[in-house]
């Protein structure tokens, strides 16, 4: 099933539903409003709170709902499928990314000097900008900003602070159960569905704060930076997560292009290890970390303003966003 | 059996009106209510409903008897399931005596009929050949046993009524073909019509941004106009509801690179997509031919604005006279402005556009010329001094997008026409001291760099001043790595203070000391002579200016 957060056109009296794609992959049917206002169908975070057996009764609910909760797909307008998620992670599940990245980074840096191949060649001699064991060693993530979540069609306004604006190409897992100490076999029935994520990045801000060593908040946490949509495709409807082709599309030309064959550690492995010893939440969203080639940083291209980003993840969709550079 | 069906058969007469209620019918809604009631009526039945197939599922088509409008608008059931769905899919009736304890139910549907309090049902299908197009349903608010003549008498409606939809589906489809081409003819006219209005309201249209707000609203979208490096130009419009996307994007040859994007939250339709091609077609046209006339007045105003700059006005009045013909007011209280690159790389034609814009935006009174990639703007400005121009363009470099990137320079106030010459050296010197020296102010004026008067001498006469004055030091500078011109520059602007002097070139205050003292041996000059001071200042100004014009070009005519 393909759930989302959608808005219904003003001329049904607008209301923000829950709701999923039915078979003809065009109708956008309300749960919320085809449950006549039963809670668990009110937020797509009560939906996943319910528990897995809900699935069963929204399946029941598409397949024969009535006639005024179904909406033309074209004419709604789709929010973030899971606009508040009570935790978001980010993890370096992809971890070949690593590498190129942070050299860019330094390339980045480097730029300012006199001398910017030189200094290109300091900086990566310091050895500050390699790829630390730890990564491939553990599940490595950071806390994202839960409270800067955007959707599918969101303008991504970046702060005026940043001229260097980067998407970065990922998949973010659903977790769907709440429980401690979960092993890496149940882990897999933990997962509720997948979604893709747009880790937008500012690269200036991110470059200078992690000098600190202390993550790269300030360049991932601006209003609407984490980008997820355009719904979340369930578990059993996906498949296999780790046989998807992922590409990006910046003004309709490809930039980047991976799989997600190429994860390092899975999001069940990363389940296991975020709930050992501590308590994992139904509702949370957990970042794979960028595919090779997912950012431009990598590929040594850059956005501007105005510019269009399709990323897309075959069997999930397409999530398409404008980013608004204000300088 | 077949006598008990015999007994209680039909009444002849309700079956005739019935027929001739069905024949009446002109269109499908009148069709299935005349069956609905006909099953109350024939059957006795307290309730009775048709579904027919729309898209895999069976919509209510007309009822008779529900108590509750949920029922009524809510009922929908998918081919396949349910009762009423097997029943569209196998083609045969189907009987349920005690509906609350049939296992067949779909979640909601049992919500619906048990609100609706119904417990036993009679369904048929309406078949046309083999062919199911819906179900027709008989049902009492009771456990009730169906008997067979109920069933063949249902039947035998949802025969009639289906016959009867098929003749109008016939009718139907011939009449809908037929409104289908005079719509299709109206919508051509319609199309035909809006061309014709768009384009003559293009043609009316004196700049292309208007053209743009016109674009945007012809197609309720957003249109943006972009430079290659993303900068927005112009935008018009709003994007809707929805979740907008790029729907169209051109890139325009003239000006080259120049992209149209078409932002809308609906995929558009073939019409709407011609409309967006011819639109793009005349937004072409209209800038190609706004960017003619530009080209046309840059060409005449140049070369007025070249006297003007260069000096060679003869009759003043008879000068301004002609500015006014081309629609040209010099400003009172005026400054000559050179803005360009901070590279000092020549600007392209667009951003010339751009940054001319943002300063007749800035400034009441703006005359803008391009020359040679920069834009010499003449500038009329109610301040005290050069020193406020000079703050107010700092600030619009740093705030305004377009001058985002630009350095300027100020010449000096302007009272009679001859003065803009001299404004216009003093402003281009100013502005190619800013561009050779990457840590100044992206913003100065000839007043503060104190190079007034100097920056309109011939470029052979400040060599030739620099050499006889500072001569010695140069050379010494240039064949033997001494830092004279330097030290005597700092030493100088320093009041002849050794401290503050050795602090800012991080050197040992004696060594200052002996470096002032061979200057001084090599020029022949004692500082501490006021004449002699004021020689070397100006002299060093002169070299300043000289080396920010680069000895290559020496002082490039851009007259």
């Amino acid at each position: 099933m393909k759930l989302f957060t959608f808005k219904a056109p003003s001329s049904s009296g607008n209301g923000v539903h829950v709701g999923a794609l039915d078979a003809t992959g065009s109708t956008a049917v309300s749960f919320t409003r085809a449950s006549r206002g039963d809670a668990r169908f009110a937020s797509m975070l009560a939906l996943v709170r319910a528990g897995s057996a809900i699935l069963d009764e929204a399946q029941s609910i598409l397949d024969s709902h009535p006639a005024d909760a179904a909406y033309d797909l074209a004419e709604v307008t789709l929010l973030a499928p899971l606009p508040d998620p009570p935790r978001f992670r980010d993890c370096s599940l992809f971890i070949e990314h690593l590498a190129p990245a942070f050299l860019g980074m330094a390339r980045t840096l480097a730029a300012a000097a006199e001398d910017p191949d030189a200094e290109y060649e300091r900086l990566v001699a310091t050895g500050d900008f390699g790829r630390p064991a730890v990564f491939a060693e553990r599940v490595i993530y950071y806390n994202a900003d839960h409270l800067s979540v955007s959707g599918p069609g969101d303008e991504i306004v970046a702060p005026p602070d940043t001229h260097h604006v980067d998407y970065e190409l990922e998949i973010a897992a659903v977790v769907g159960t709440t429980g401690r100490n979960l092993t890496a076999a149940d882990a897999g029935a933990a997962i509720f569905g997948y979604t893709i994520f747009n880790d937008w990045s500012c690269r200036d801000l991110q470059t200078e704060v992690m000098a600190s060593r202390l993550g790269p908040a300030r360049g991932k946490d601006f209003d609407g930076a984490n980008t997820v949509g355009p719904w979340i495709v369930t578990a059993d409807e996906l498949g296999d997560p780790y046989q998807l082709k992922m590409s990006a599309r910046v003004n309709g030309e490809t930039w980047s292009d991976g799989s997600s064959a190429s994860i390092e550690h899975t999001f069940e492995d990363a389940v296991a290890y975020l709930s050992r010893g501590r308590t994992i939440h139904a509702g949370e969203l957990l970042g794979s970390g960028t595919v090779l080639s997912g950012s431009p940083i990598e590929i040594g291209k850059r956005l501007k303003d105005g510019d269009e980003v399709e990323l897309e993840v075959e069997g999930i969709g397409v999530l398409r966003n404008r980013l608004r550079l204000s300088r | 059996m077949t006598e008990l069906a015999t007994e209680r058969t039909v009444d002849p007469h309700l079956k005739v009106r019935y027929l001739q209620r069905l024949l009446a019918a002109n269109d499908v809604t009148q069709a299935l209510q005349v069956a609905v009631d006909q099953i109350v009526d024939v059957l006795g039945s307290d309730v009775s409903w048709t579904g027919l197939i729309d898209d895999g599922y069976l919509v209510m088509g007309a009822h008779r008897g529900l108590v509750s409008t949920e029922m009524a608008s809510a009922w929908r059931l998918k081919v396949g399931e349910g009762i009423g769905g097997r029943v569209a899919a196998e083609g045969r009736p189907h009987v349920s005596r005690d509906y609350l304890h049939d296992r067949r139910r779909v979640p909601l549907m049992k919500r619906l009929i048990d609100n609706e309090g119904i417990l036993a049902t009679l369904t048929v299908p309406l078949l046309i050949a083999d062919t199911t197009i819906g179900v027709l349903y008989a049902a009492q608010r009771n456990v009730y046993d169906w008997k067979e003549w109920e069933e063949h008498a249902a039947t035998d409606i949802a025969h009639d009524l289906a016959v009867r939809l098929r003749q109008l589906d016939v009718e139907g489809r011939t009449a809908a073909h037929a409104a289908r081409a005079e719509d299709e003819r109206d919508r051509m006219r319609r199309f035909a019509a809006d061309c014709v209005r768009l384009a003559t309201s293009f043609s009316q249209q004196s700049d292309a941004g208007a053209a743009l707000d016109l674009l945007a609203l012809e197609l309720g979208a957003r249109v943006e106009l972009r430079l290659p490096d993303g900068t927005l130009v112009r935008a018009a419009g709003e994007y809707g509801e929805g979740n907008p996307f790029t729907a169209w994007r051109a890139t325009l040859t003239e000006p080259e690179g120049v992209v149209l994007s078409v932002i809308a939250t609906r995929r558009p339709d073939e019409a709407s997509q011609t409309m967006i091609e011819l639109a793009t077609a005349l937004f072409r046209l209209q800038l190609a031919r706004s960017t003619e006339r530009e080209r046309t007045l840059q060409r005449v105003g140049g070369e007025l604005f070249d006297q003007l700059f260069s000096g060679r006005v003869a009759d003043a009045a008879e000068f301004r006279q002609r500015l006014a013909l081309m629609g040209v007011v010099l400003p009172p209280e005026a400054y000559v402005v050179v803005v360009g690159d901070r590279t000092g790389a020549p600007l392209a034609d667009v951003r010339l556009a751009q940054v001319s814009g943002a300063l007749q935006q800035a400034f009441e009174a703006c005359v803008p010329s391009h020359r040679h990639g920069r834009v010499v703007a003449v500038v009329g400005h109610r301040s005290r001094s050069a020193t406020d121009l000079r703050r107010t363009l700092t600030d619009l470099v740093t705030r305004v997008p377009a001058l985002r990137g630009a350095a300027a320079g100020v010449g000096r106030q302007c009272a009679e026409v001859a003065d803009f010459s001299m404004s216009f050296d003093e402003a281009r010197a100013a502005f190619e001291i800013v561009t050779s020296n990457p840590a100044a102010d992206p913003v100065t004026s000839a007043f503060e760099l104190g190079i007034l008067g100097v920056a309109s001498l011939p470029p052979s006469h400040l060599r030739t001043t620099v050499r006889d004055l500072l001569g010695p030091i140069i050379s010494s500078d240039e064949t033997r790595g001494t830092d004279y011109v330097l030290t005597l520059r700092a030493y100088l602007q320093n009041d002849r203070h050794l401290g503050p002097t050795s602090a800012e070139l991080h050197v040992h205050y004696n060594t200052v000391r002996n470096r002032i003292a061979r200057i001084e041996d090599l020029l022949g000059v004692d500082t501490r002579n006021v004449d002699d001071r004021f020689r070397l200042h100006t002299a060093l100004r002169m070299h300043e200016l000289l080396s920010a014009t680069g000895p290559a070009q020496g002082h490039p005519d851009p007259r």
